[in-house]
């Protein structure tokens, strides 16, 4: 009964965390992560309120850690949407139902190329401090001691390949 | 405290014995193995136990790991930071384009397209098969319900 209860709340939550994204991305057309932030703390506020309310605060804890979870998933989903290398292959399709492998690499990410995603991430990670990039890519203290770690956590995860 | 630790370490233990023994551990088994030790322990758990902390921790758990493993296994910038680490020295953007990025990422996700029954190849064109199309189908309808205009 108490598993029910939790789910009840987090079901709440959900509906609220997506109305209020949705809300951000139709009234201020706007994409970033820190919105998708904003309606998490937003909801989970207003849960709190709902949760007192009809007396399930206690099972709130449990709830959160759940949202949590939904929080990644809805993070995981709109990122493969948004930035998806795979997806956006097939996106291509869109407009031409055949290709040749040039055009593939010629109208990949809406006509910028294939170069173009390489730079667009070799920039993301630039402005993170992790590379220096001028016309060659170099690691920096911080990048070098961030590699190390997803190097860990690869052999820990038991990660052989890259997709 | 003992069972988060217990069941941390064995759900890494069978990982590691579950890639080895697996012929290529891609992200889609690891996805079922999440799974599966999601629903074992959870069963074991709630018969057992009645631990609703440890349900709700297992649930951030097995999400945080897919999450983890998408980005390590996947993700573009990843590839490059490790890449760099590896090799030791400055590499020009032009090289690692054309001797790491066409090759190993972008042609390989062609292939894994090819291989997984989204695109076909023929007469040097590449063109969706059938899933693939459905596939985009819905893709066009999340993509523009979330108001994106494309993706990369």
């Amino acid at each position: 009964m108490t598993i029910f209860l939790i789910f009840l709340l987090s079901s709440v939550f959900t509906v609220i965390f997506i109305t209020l994204h949705l809300l951000f991305l139709y009234f201020f057309s706007s994409k970033k992560i820190i919105h998708i932030l904003i309606s998490f703390i937003l909801s989970n506020l207003i849960l709190i309120y709902f949760a007192r309310e009809v007396d399930l605060y206690k099972l709130f804890y449990n709830s959160f850690i759940i949202n949590l979870s939904i929080l990644i998933i809805y993070f995981q989903f709109f990122n493969v949407l948004k930035m998806g290398f795979t997806l956006s292959i097939i996106t291509l399709f869109k407009k031409k139902r055949k290709l040749l492998y040039k055009e593939l690499i010629k109208n990949y990410g809406n006509g910028k190329g294939a170069k173009w995603i390489l730079i667009d991430r070799l920039s993301k990670i630039d402005k993170l401090k992790i590379i220096r990039l001028n016309k060659k890519i170099e690691l920096t203290q911080l990048g070098q001691f961030l590699s190390i770690i997803l190097i860990v956590l690869r052999k820990i995860l038991s990660v052989r390949d890259f997709g | 405290m003992y069972s988060y630790l217990i069941t941390t370490l064995f759900f890494l233990a069978t990982n590691y014995l579950v890639s080895v023994l697996v012929k290529k551990h891609t992200y889609e088994k690891f996805f079922i193995y999440v799974i599966t030790y999601f629903i074992l322990v959870n069963f074991i758990n709630l018969a057992y136990l009645k631990n609703i902390n440890f349900f709700t921790f297992q649930a951030l758990f097995s999400v945080f790991m897919l999450f983890l493993y998408a980005g390590l296994h996947r993700s573009v910038s990843v590839k490059i930071m490790i890449h760099l680490y590896l090799r030791k020295k400055n590499i020009s953007v032009n090289a690692f384009y054309k001797n790491e990025f066409k090759e190993k990422s972008f042609n390989k996700r062609i292939k894994i397209l090819i291989d997984n029954g989204f695109l076909s190849k023929r007469n040097k064109k590449f063109f969706l098969s059938s899933r693939g199309k459905k596939y985009l189908k819905i893709f066009k309808i999340a993509q523009s319900f979330f108001r994106i205009k494309y993706s990369g």
